[in-house]
Order: structure tokens, then C-alpha cells, then sequence
């Protein structure tokens, strides 16, 4: 019964025409209430809220695929470049006063570039020595974070601006959280495509190459630390970009941003959608979103006085593992042409 | 300065422990084993519940710990990692993160999230000394507590070089396969391996319980500064993780006065970064290279 | 000289796996390399392809000194070679290992695949035809969509070569080839090598068993403890009573016999 349901689901997930009756249904709830056809929000700001960080996260998923996924490398510590392209966006236009769109891109140059020298470790260090060194450079970041006045400390840094590009992000739509979700979609889906390229071009094959054997990769002339750094630069760029989306729209940024748990959910999300697949980093991002929230308002309904979400996630990680290592949308590439 | 390193010490112990717990999994088993910050706090709450409860001394809570600390981690070996023991690294490593993740919420669902100390369970006198011009303070527990460190590691040092399974587990841990060919059981070889490893986890769960309040939360950061002084001392090497756990508890102890306390915790994955980058084989560890 | 070998050594801490070797090979010769077990031969290719850096000595290719390049600098001059435990990419099938052995040949990056630019399209048709006619070759055709990790054996070593072949090179490495085959496989795998050799291509091959490489090399050299024991014709070499002694008998009755 599972079994061919899922199988159902994931032939699903990997045809365009899915993908294109998705986006139509998420742009017409997202605006369903500007035409104002009834008295109450048909999909009020509370589900928006929602949808926004599930896009965000699924950003950040498909970024963190290109280092876990791709090249094979296990990161604990993608959630610092998330933070730091928040901080640099804030600093860029509290500090500098320069427009939303400048802090965006710099946003995401700057993570890509502090992503070249902690990728750098990952040209010598090996599997499980790689997963800590990346945790503990995340750890290290927070600190600095925390303890830097520029950076407003633990409490961080409020009073964000509202970004505009071209028009206003606070002009559209009813709630204010409109244009975040149509931002955080189109750079979902910028990076789905350009993910979506590569697979199967010679970078694609050249990551699948040193992912499976990196010496048999090196003696067919693919050099593993260029591809290794490519991979660690390109998906800090895209966290950094998200974190900047992401810290405009809550309007402030904290050292929290950064935290080890963050990274360990974004790792998660990578694993349980399915490593490398495009449709399952979506997946992976709105399960883990919105699950939580369903269970917060499961606490709240049955009076429980704690939280059961990380108890039953820590499960969950478990029991995937056990039943499903390669995650739900999971599968080894083959190159399509 | 010399009160530093001696302020340090006690820690450093404490941290040696749980690195040595680190290490002989990771030696043998191959895996980062992520949860034994929790093994690390379940030790220090059985310790506490022990003492609060039935008002033993702190000896009998020493062992009720040790014995509660190896349980959970041969439950973990059992229940959720053996099945994985030949699928892919990663699946192995999501797992114990998963577990981590379980245990420590789970024990904030069950004993609160607050944090809490342990009763007072010896007089702890402090001693002075006028060295030249400056004063050093010791407090006995530290005294104590370095003390049962050091009885710890003799007896785990025994245990290695004395008896079958100890000589067993050394030669594993440079080369599972290898002692497997030679007929030992590899099953039993690693459940031994984390009863131990979880024993002295919960023993260092105790001797911190005894010197900070502890918490369900605790494990995070005892477990990873463990495991940057496994790295430091060379993973898979014992007498690595005594040197660097003592140098690491030092260390933290002096920067905390001369650079800022807030990057104290920092300091840890400072050491680790720069080891794994610079001389990946740690202070004494031995090289894991790919054959071609 | 297509590669030239200077005074090249090897050590692995205490062990000295390769010593001072003296060895060139030229354009269209097959060369074999003969020795005892751990008597350094895959050792000696690992530090010439780049794999492994060398402790002391020159490698020099087309003149050019290449000592310290790394392995993926090796294959872009056409040095392509194969591993005695194989490696291939086990997950990807038989054509996808071969597109990959096309990479050093072609230059398109990540913007020619994120717009599927006109170099990656020709690129992706020279590739497609190359890859077809190197299967045909190696008579690998059948077995274009199997995973390599679920092809037999004897296959998966062919693969290798096919694999190596798709790069186009100037120096093949084989690094026994014929390791684990069954006879069938192993005259395939001879005849599929004097194909090569007729195509000009310039191969040099570690072979454990003698009489295998009897037929196919001009030349054979003899490693023996890390060194250079002998070289010179095969029929020349198998009466050598250095090689016959570190042999310790193996192959001494075919001698005697002739
Ligand atoms: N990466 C390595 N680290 C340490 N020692 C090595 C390494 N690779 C090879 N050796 C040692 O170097 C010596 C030569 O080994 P090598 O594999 O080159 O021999 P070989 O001639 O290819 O043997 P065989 O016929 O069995 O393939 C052996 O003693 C081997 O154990
Ligand atoms: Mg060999």
C-alpha cells in the first residue's frame, strides 16, 4: 500500500507539469485575498507566514545539496552562511544605507566568499573529520556574533528596512508577506533550474564523479579540490542570498540565525527529502516546517505541557535511516542526455 | 597564571573522559558517535537522582552513573545503530544525530528543562598556599575529582593492556577487519566497546555534576568539546585524549583571563579546526589514508 | 621520449617501495611490467600518473617535467590510466562511466551548462559518437544502461580500459588487467590489447602472470623489491637468472622447458 503510493508520488514529483499546477495553486492562495472576495482572509498571514519559510528553507536545502548532495560532503555548518548573508544584508543597509538590492547580491558574494576558505578544509579532511570541522567553524561564527558589538551582540541587530526592488515589497499584496513569498519563490526556482542544468552538464559529472571515487574522478582529469570549492562557493552564495530574504522579512536578525540546530535541520531537510533530488529539497523543507507548527497547535489542543516536536523528529531521523537512507525523493543520478 | 593551569586541570580531566569516550568508539566503530553528550548527561541526572533520592555518597553515585551511562549507550548500539553497521556513513551519522536529538529531548520532556546542582555531598575546603608573591587557592573537589580521573584512566589503562578484550579492542581499532579474521567476535568486541566508552561518559557526567549545575541540555557542548579533544589528542589514540584533555581544560582556563571569557566555549573548536587543518593525525593519532 | 623516468623513489615511512628507477617508454611501444607480489609496480604507476607524490626523482613527459603534477594535471596531457582493484563509478551506468572518461577532453563549465550553450552541445554530440564507438570496441554495446556495479566481473575490468579509452590518451596504464578473469576473458582482453596496438596506441601494463604478456610486449621490465631488476626482449628476459630467482621457481620450468 505504501509502497506504490509513494512510488506515485515520486513519478509525480518529477514532471514538470507538477511542478508548474504547484506554483500556479501556491500564487493563487498567496493572492487569493487581494481580489477581496470575502470578509475574512481566505489564507491569512498566519499560512503565509508559513509558506514563506518553507520556500526559504527549501532555498537553503537545495544550496546545502550542492555540497552534500553533489559532492558528497557531510556540512553541519551551512546554517553560517544563512546567518551571514542576513548580517551582511543588515549591516549593508542599517550601516551603509545602500538599497535593498545592492545588500541582497552583496549578501550573497560575501557567504560565497568566506565559503572559499571554509571549503578549503574540506580539500584535506575526510568524511566524519569534515562534519565537525564544519560544525565547529558554525560555532565559531555565533561566537563571533555574540560577542561583537557591530553585530548588536546576543540580542542582534532590529529594525530592519523593508526591501524594495523596483517596487515596494510593502505595496503588494494584503498582508506585507506577499512579496517575500513571490521572492523566495522565484529564487527557489532560479536555483531548482540552474541545479536542474548543471546535473547533467560536465560540472554535473564532474561532481557525480568524485562523489562515487574521487581517485578514479582525479585520474580522468577532474581536479576534486576545484569542484569541491566550486560546490562549497556556490551554495554559500544561495544560503546567504536566502538569509537576506529571510532576515528583511522578519526585520531583525539574532545570533540564532546562526545556530548549530539550524544547520543540523538544514542537513536533515537535505536527507529526508532526498539527497541530490530537486522536488525532495522542496519536500524536505515544507515536511519540516510545517510539521512542527502542526504539532505546536497539537500541544495546544490536548494541553500538553511540552513541546513533542523534537522528541518525534529525533524518532523520525531514526526510523528514516532504518527504513529509508536515501530519503523519500531520494535516487542515484543517471545523466540524462 | 599557575592557578590557571590548576583551575584547569579538574576540567581537563573531566573533558580527557569523555574524549577517551569519543575515541574508542570512533576507533573501532568508525563513527562519530553523537550522542554520547547525551550518555554524558544521563550519567550526570542518574547521578543526581541517586544522591537526591536514596542519599548515597557520591561513590556509590559514581558507579550507579557509570553503570547507567554504559546501559544507554549498548541500548543505542543495539537498537539503532547495529542495523546500519554495513549501509552508507551518512545514514549511520543522520541516525545518531537523530538519537541525540531524541534522548536529550526526551530527558527535558521527563526531568524539566531547568537546570539544577547537585547537593553538597562532601565538605569542600579550600586550601591556600603563598607561592612567592601570589596565592594559590585549591578547592579539595578539584582535588578530588582530578583524583578520580587519574584512577579512571589507570584502571581503563589496565583494561587495554592487561586483559584479552582490552588487547582486542586496541588491535580493532586499527584494524576491524583484521582482529575479525583472527576470530574474535565482532558483535561482542563492540558491544564491550560501548559499554565502556558509555561508562566513562557517565562517570564524566557526575564529576561535572558535582562542579556546575547540570541540565538536559548539557550533553551538546561536554560532547563536542570531547570530541575536539579526541581530534586534538588523535583520534583513536588514549593517551592523545588524556594529554589533550588536560591541555584543552588549561587552555580554556588561561585564554578565559587573557583574551575574553566569551569565546571561552569557542576556544575548543578553535583548537580543532586548526589541528584537523594543520596536522590532521592530532597530537599522537595515526594516519587513516585511503588505499589505492 | 613519450615518458621518461628518472632515479624515481618511493617510500612509504621506513619502506622503500620504489627505487631509483630508470625508465623511459616511446611513442607505439607495449611495455610490461613484471615482478613478484609488493614489489612496488602499482606504487610506481600511482607516483607516475600523479596519484602519489614522489619522494625523489624526475618524471618527465614529452620532455616536460611533470614530477610534481597532481593526478587530474596527468590525465589532461594523456596519461590515462587503469586500477588493479577497479574503480569505476559504480553508480552510474556503463555509458555515463565513459562520458565521464570523455571530461579531460572537453572545456564547458558551469555556464555552458546552466544555458546549454553551443560548446556543450557539440560537446554532447562528439562525446555521444565517441562513447558509441568505443563500446562497440570493447564490445561493452550490450551493456550500455547497466549500472557498472552491476555488471560481472570480467566486464567491469573491461570497463576500465573502455573507460580509460574514452579520454583518447597518448600513454594507457593497465594495472593487471587480466586480474581474476577466467581464460575466455583473458584471450578477449589480449586480443582487445593487440587492437589497441594496432590503432598506435602506446601502452604500458603491470602483468603478475609471464607468459600473459609473452606474446603482446616489446619489452618487458622486472621490478623486484622496489627496484629494477632487469629489462629488455621477453624471450631475453624469462632465462634471466636474476628474474628466475625472484621468482623463486614460478615460471622457471617454462624456462628450462624451452
Ligand atoms: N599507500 C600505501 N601506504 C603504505 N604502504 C604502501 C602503500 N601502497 C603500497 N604500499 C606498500 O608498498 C609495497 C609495494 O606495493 P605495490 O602495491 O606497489 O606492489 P605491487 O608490485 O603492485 O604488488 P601486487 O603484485 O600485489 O599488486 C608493498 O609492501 C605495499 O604494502
Ligand atoms: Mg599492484
Amino acid at each position: 500500500m505504501a509502497k506504490p503510493a509513494l512510488q506515485f508520488a515520486q513519478n509525480l514529483a518529477h514532471k514538470p507539469a507538477t511542478a508548474i499546477i504547484l506554483i500556479a495553486v501556491l500564487l493563487g492562495f498567496t493572492f487569493i485575498d487581494s481580489l477581496d472576495l470575502t470578509e475574512e482572509y481566505i489564507f491569512g498571514a498566519y499560512a503565509k507566514h508559513i509558506l514563506f519559510i518553507s520556500l526559504i528553507y527549501s532555498v537553503v536545502t537545495l544550496s546545502l545539496n550542492f555540497v552534500t548532495g553533489y559532492v558528497g560532503q557531510t556540512s553541519l555548518g551551512h546554517a553560517a552562511f544563512f546567518g551571514l548573508g542576513g548580517y551582511v544584508s543588515a549591516l549593508t543597509t542599517s550601516l551603509l544605507h545602500l538599497p535593498y538590492g545592492v545588500a541582497f547580491i552583496l549578501s550573497g558574494l560575501v557567504a560565497a566568499l568566506v565559503g572559499l576558505p571554509l571549503g578549503a578544509p574540506a580539500l584535506r579532511i575526510k568524511g566524519p573529520f569534515l562534519v565537525v570541522v564544519t560544525y565547529g567553524c558554525g560555532e565559531v561564527f555565533k561566537f563571533i556574533a555574540i560577542n561583537l558589538d557591530i553585530t548588536g551582540g546576543p540580542a542582534g541587530l532590529p529594525g530592519l528596512i523593508s526591501p524594495t526592488l523596483g517596487i515596494a515589497f510593502s505595496d503588494i499584496g494584503v498582508t506585507g508577506k506577499e512579496a517575500f513569498i513571490v521572492a523566495a519563490l522565484i529564487l527557489a526556482l532560479v536555483l531548482a533550474f540552474i541545479m536542474y542544468r548543471l546535473e547533467d552538464s560536465r560540472v554535473g559529472h564532474a561532481f557525480a564523479a568524485i562523489r562515487q571515487d574521487e581517485i578514479a574522478a582525479a585520474s580522468m582529469g577532474i581536479n576534486p579540490a576545484y569542484y569541491k570549492l566550486m560546490a562549497f562557493v556556490f551554495g554559500a552564495f544561495f544560503a546567504g542570498l536566502a538569509g537576506s530574504l529571510f532576515a528583511h522579512y522578519m526585520s531583525f536578525i539574532s545570533p540564532d540565525m546562526l545556530s548549530s540546530n539550524e544547520s543540523i535541520m538544514m542537513l536533515t531537510m537535505v536527507v529526508i527529502g532526498g539527497a541530490r533530488s530537486i522536488p525532495g529539497a522542496f519536500l524536505g523543507a515544507f515536511l519540516l516546517t510545517i510539521t512542527p507548527e502542526f504539532l505546536r497547535f497539537v500541544k495546544d489542543v490536548f494541553g500538553l505541557s511540552y513541546d513533542p516536536w523534537l522528541v518525534l523528529f529525533g524518532l523520525l531521523l531514526v526510523v528514516m535511516m532504518r527504513v529509508k537512507p536515501q530519503g523519500l525523493l531520494g535516487a542515484e543520478t543517471v545523466f540524462r542526455r | 597564571m599557575l592557578q590557571q593551569i590548576i583551575n584547569g586541570l579538574a576540567l581537563g580531566g573531566v573533558y580527557a573522559l569523555i574524549a577517551i569516550g569519543w575515541t574508542v568508539v570512533f576507533g573501532i566503530v568508525g563513527l562519530i558517535n553523537w550522542t554520547h553528550g547525551e550518555v554524558f548527561m544521563i550519567g550526570a541526572f542518574a547521578g543526581y537522582l541517586v544522591i537526591t533520592t536514596y542519599h548515597v555518597n557520591f561513590f556509590v553515585a559514581l558507579v550507579v552513573a557509570m553503570f547507567f551511562g554504559g546501559l544507554v549507550a549498548y541500548l543505542i548500539e543495539r537498537l539503532a545503530y547495529r542495523p546500519l553497521r554495513t549501509g552508507p556513513k551518512l545514514a549511520l551519522f543522520i541516525t545518531a544525530l537523530g538519537a541525540s536529538i531524541f534522548i536529550r529531548n526526551l530527558a527535558a520532556i521527563i526531568w524539566e528543562p531547568q537546570s539544577r546542582a547537585y547537593p553538597a555531598t562532601f565538605e569542600a575546603s579550600v586550601m591556600t598556599w603563598q607561592l612567592g608573591s601570589t596565592v594559590l587557592t585549591i578547592n579539595t573537589l578539584q582535588i578530588m575529582i582530578f583524583a578520580v580521573t587519574l584512577v579512571i584512566m589507570a584502571f581503563l589503562q589496565w583494561f587495554i593492556t592487561r586483559t584479552m578484550m582490552g588487547k582486542a579492542m586496541l588491535a580493532a581499532s586499527q584494524d576491524l577487519e583484521a582482529v575479525s579474521l583472527m576470530g574474535v567476535d565482532v558483535n561482542h568486541l563492540i558491544t564491550i566497546t560501548f559499554w565502556v566508552s558509555g561508562m566513562l561518559g557517565g562517570a564524566a557526567g557526575v564529576l561535572v555534576g558535582v562542579l556546575y549545575a547540570i541540565d538536559p541540555m548539557m550533553g551538546a557542548m561536554a560532547g563536542l568539546k570531547g570530541w575536539a579533544v579526541a581530534v586534538l589528542g588523535g583520534v583513536g589514540s588514549i593517551s592523545g585524549a588524556m594529554v589533550a584533555g588536560l591541555l584543552l581544560g588549561v587552555i580554556e582556563n588561561i585564554s578565559t583571563t587573557f583574551i575574553s571569557s566569551g569565546y571561552r566555549d569557542a576556544i575548543a573548536f578553535v583548537i580543532m579546526i586548526a589541528t584537523l587543518v594543520i596536522k590532521p593525525t592530532g597530537l599522537m593519532g595515526f594516519k587513516f589514508e585511503d588505499k589505492v | 621520449m613519450l615518458l621518461q623516468v628518472e632515479k624515481l623513489c618511493k617510500n612509504f615511512g621506513g619502506l622503500k617501495a620504489v627505487q631509483n628507477i630508470d625508465f623511459s617508454i616511446d611513442s607505439g611501444e607495449i611495455v610490461a611490467i613484471i615482478g613478484p607480489n609488493g614489489s612496488g609496480k602499482t606504487t610506481f604507476f600511482n607516483v607516475i600518473s600523479g596519484i602519489l607524490p614522489v619522494s625523489s626523482g624526475g618524471i618527465f613527459f614529452r620532455g616536460q617535467d611533470v614530477t610534481s603534477w597532481k593526478a587530474h594535471d596527468m590525465a589532461k596531457v594523456g596519461l590515462t590510466r587503469t586500477f588493479q582493484n577497479i574503480r569505476l563509478f559504480p553508480e552510474l551506468s556503463v555509458r555515463d562511466n565513459l562520458i565521464i572518461g570523455r571530461y579531460s577532453k572537453n572545456s564547458s563549465g558551469a555556464l555552458d551548462g546552466i544555458f546549454h550553450s553551443k560548446r556543450l552541445r557539440l560537446e554532447e554530440q562528439s562525446n555521444e559518437q565517441v562513447v558509441n564507438e568505443i563500446l562497440e570496441f570493447t564490445g561493452l554495446a550490450s551493456m550500455r544502461n547497466v549500472l557498472a556495479t552491476n555488471l560481472p566481473y570480467g566486464a567491469q575490468r573491461r570497463l576500465e580500459i573502455a573507460r580509460a579509452l574514452a579520454s583518447e590518451p597518448s600513454l594507457l596504464l593497465l594495472d593487471e588487467p587480466a586480474a581474476g578473469m577466467n581464460p575466455k576473458e583473458v584471450d578477449q582482453l589480449l586480443a582487445l590489447i593487440r587492437a589497441l596496438k594496432q590503432r598506435g596506441l602506446t601502452i604500458l601494463l603491470i602483468e603478475h602472470q609471464m607468459r600473459l604478456v609473452m606474446g603482446i610486449a616489446e619489452r618487458m621490465v622486472v621490478f623486484d623489491h622496489g627496484e629494477k631488476i632487469a629489462e629488455g626482449e621477453p624471450a631475453v628476459i624469462r632465462c634471466d637468472p636474476k628474474v628466475i630467482e625472484a621468482y623463486i621457481g614460478t615460471e622457471v620450468n617454462e624456462c628450462v622447458g624451452n
